[in-house]
């Protein structure tokens, strides 16, 4: 396998030569690549980015499409469900009619209708749709948030990844950073919807006084010292960065404001709707405006095999509400230009609903999603689903090239290979390429 | 036996040439204390013990039969939730919550300074360098140095008592926050 990256590790072709030998010996030509060449493909691969940040609502469980953004008026009624569609904003693209807020800024989103991949299992899924690779339930690959923490790191006081109000989960967490570890996992945020939220030990009390916080890390310094004896162990040196990472943001008022969702009016907090889900997107906003990398916002309850139109009756609304708000505002503040909008669950649901429970089952063939922000261009609808709503007959869009897409806005390679801690090499992404056509 | 082998005895002190292997034990690989331990270890320095939900106070978590007892400390530093019988449940990985709460946590404050715990009894002592070497015998079982000493004592200067428990409860505090406390080296 002949390896061209430019990284300084030596790599032995399958002639024996290094690469080394072979540049110097000029023998390129023969592969119809010049050095010029080559050095140009390189760069190319590193793509600008579009975006500083992005903000992942995740709808674990799984949004029915049929019952949303992908609905079928002329299906048989089984299939068709219980709502009419209504018009959008956008000239012949129909929604549900639970989703009137919704239906006024498909302007600003781009729907893609053509979700797709062959997993019906929750964790499986959501571990795939979250890393963009296929793994096993546990979680084998790093979550795309975790790899851009890594790649990003700390800019200033914030940490780079946030979840709000923590990581997905089922029975165990999900979307978690693997093997990239405790550094690049998320900073959990917790529910800004709760009465005098504050993040868990962030804040210090009136009495530490300047002289108290000097006074404890000078004394800190004089006693921590293990790391003069044990060298090159990567938990001892991942506690030195977060204890002074740690310390940053108790101190940095720019930390302490990021996550001060009371600096927000309180008709502004109204409008975004006072749940867990419509105060974490606002809190999400804030977050990014304050220089965090990517925030999932973690919206589960979408798993609704029973009595569907009674639940999507309580959900719906509540999505719509503040989904729509949050767009508005991201847009009049302009900071929708700089963050990328991903809305996701980790598949769609069943088309035919069950006679018995009234609800729809997993299905992992077809979903719906929405992107916006960082030069998406709003009103665009990609892909399509069959007259049931059960495949994809246009353009299907596989998490890898959801994944692909995340990371191409932000200016990450995700043809690069890491390093586990185990030596092996793993890609970024083994498959999958960008959607273009949302910014068509 | 095996408390006697020469691998169980191996020092965590690492050489130029060894320092990066990671899978031969030419040392021992220090590594943070599992959740229950480093909280039972922050009960047994303080002298306060940590109360579960449902169980007798002093009942130690390393005691605690089930996982579902509620504990934000348990929970952060990785227990396992013995949802599956999967090894990979427990984390010992290091995380920024976890300093955040090392550094801040309201609970190992009120540890460190509650009226009945092992520093105010440490305090009765006037004798600045022995509380001193009683602080770190609890924490991390030796003395202090002379050179860590020389860079605490100005800040033990305190004119009145409450100003010396208060520059005694940041030594407690450094020490709890060293990474010779929280790891197993």
């Amino acid at each position: 396998m002949l390896d061209l990256s430019l990284s300084p590790t030596r790599h032995r072709l399958c002639s024996g030569l290094s690469r080394r030998d072979f540049l110097r010996v000029g023998a390129l030509a023969p592969l119809g690549l010049s050095l010029p060449q080559l050095l140009a493909a390189e760069k190319a691969a590193a793509t600008k980015a579009r975006a500083k940040s992005v903000i992942l609502v995740f709808l674990g469980g799984g949004l029915s499409h049929h019952d949303t953004f992908d609905p079928k008026p002329d299906a048989v009624e089984e299939i068709r469900g219980k709502y009419k569609s209504i018009a959008t904003k956008v000239p012949g693209l129909n929604v549900t009619e639970l989703l009137p807020n919704m239906a006024k800024v498909m302007d600003k989103v781009a729907l893609v209708r053509s979700g797709s991949h062959e997993n019906d299992h929750h964790e499986t899924a959501t571990n795939w749709v979250l890393s963009g690779r296929f793994g096993s339930l546990f979680g084998d690959h790093p979550a795309i948030g975790a790899v851009v923490a890594h790649e990003t790191g700390f800019s200033g006081a914030v940490p780079p990844y946030v979840a709000i109000p923590k990581n997905p989960s089922f029975t165990w967490e999900l979307g978690r950073s693997a093997w990239l570890g405790g550094r690049s996992e998320s900073f959990k945020c917790g529910n800004p919807n709760e009465k005098d939220f504050r993040v868990r030990d962030l804040s210090q009390p009136a009495s530490m006084t300047a002289q108290v916080q000097d006074r404890r890390r000078t004394l800190l310094q004089a006693v921590d010292s293990l790391q003069a004896q044990v060298h090159a162990n990567d938990q001892i040196a991942t506690y030195d960065e977060f204890s002074q990472k740690a310390a940053q943001m108790i101190l940095a008022p720019q930390a302490q404001a990021a996550f001060d969702i009371g600096k927000e009016s309180e008709k502004l907090r109204d409008e975004y709707g006072r749940s867990e889900f419509g105060q974490s997107l606002l809190m999400a906003r804030r977050l990014v405006e304050s220089g965090v990398r990517f925030v999932t916002v973690n919206y589960g309850g979408w798993d609704m095999h029973g009595k569907i139109f009674e639940s999507l009756g309580k959900k719906l609304p509540e999505f719509d509400q503040s989904f729509a708000r949050f767009i508005r505002d991201m847009d009049e503040r302009g900071t929708l230009k700089d963050t990328l909008v991903v809305c996701m669950g980790e598949f769609g649901r069943e088309p035919k609903i069950s006679k018995q429970t009234g609800g729809r089952g997993h299905w992992g063939r077809a979903a719906s999603m929405l992107f916006a922000g960082a030069g998406v261009r709003g009103g665009n609808v990609i892909g399509a689903t069959d007259k049931n709503g059960a495949y994809v007959t246009d353009r299907p869009v596989r998490p890898e090239d959801v994944a692909w897409t995340i990371y191409d806005a932000l200016g990450i390679d995700a043809n690069r290979e890491l390093m586990t801690p185990e030596g092996r090499p793993s890609f970024i992404l083994t498959e999958g390429t960008p959607v273009r056509e949302l910014y068509a | 036996m095996s408390l006697t082998s020469r691998a169980y005895g191996l020092s965590s002190q690492t050489l130029t040439a060894n320092e990066s292997e990671t899978r031969f034990y030419s040392h021992y690989y220090a590594r943070r204390l599992p959740a229950e331990v480093l909280s039972d270890a922050i009960a047994s320095a303080t002298g306060v013990p940590t109360k579960f939900e449902g169980y007798p106070l002093g009942l130690r978590a390393i005691q605690l039969p089930d996982a579902q007892v509620g504990s934000y400390f348990l929970s952060l530093f990785g227990r396992s939730d013995r949802v599956t019988a999967c090894a990979c449940e427990r984390k010992g990985e290091v995380t920024l919550p976890q300093l955040l709460h090392l550094q801040n946590g309201d609970e190992i404050q009120r540890q460190i300074a509650a009226a009945d715990g092992r520093l105010s009894a440490v305090l009765k002592d006037a004798d600045d360098r022995a509380a001193t070497n009683a602080l770190f015998a609890l924490s991390i079982q030796r003395k202090a140095t002379d050179a860590e000493f020389a860079a605490i004592r100005p800040q033990l200067a305190a004119s009145t008592a409450q100003e010396r428990a208060a520059a005694f409860a940041d030594v407690f505090w450094a020490l709890l926050n060293t990474k010779e406390f929280a790891f197993n080296h």
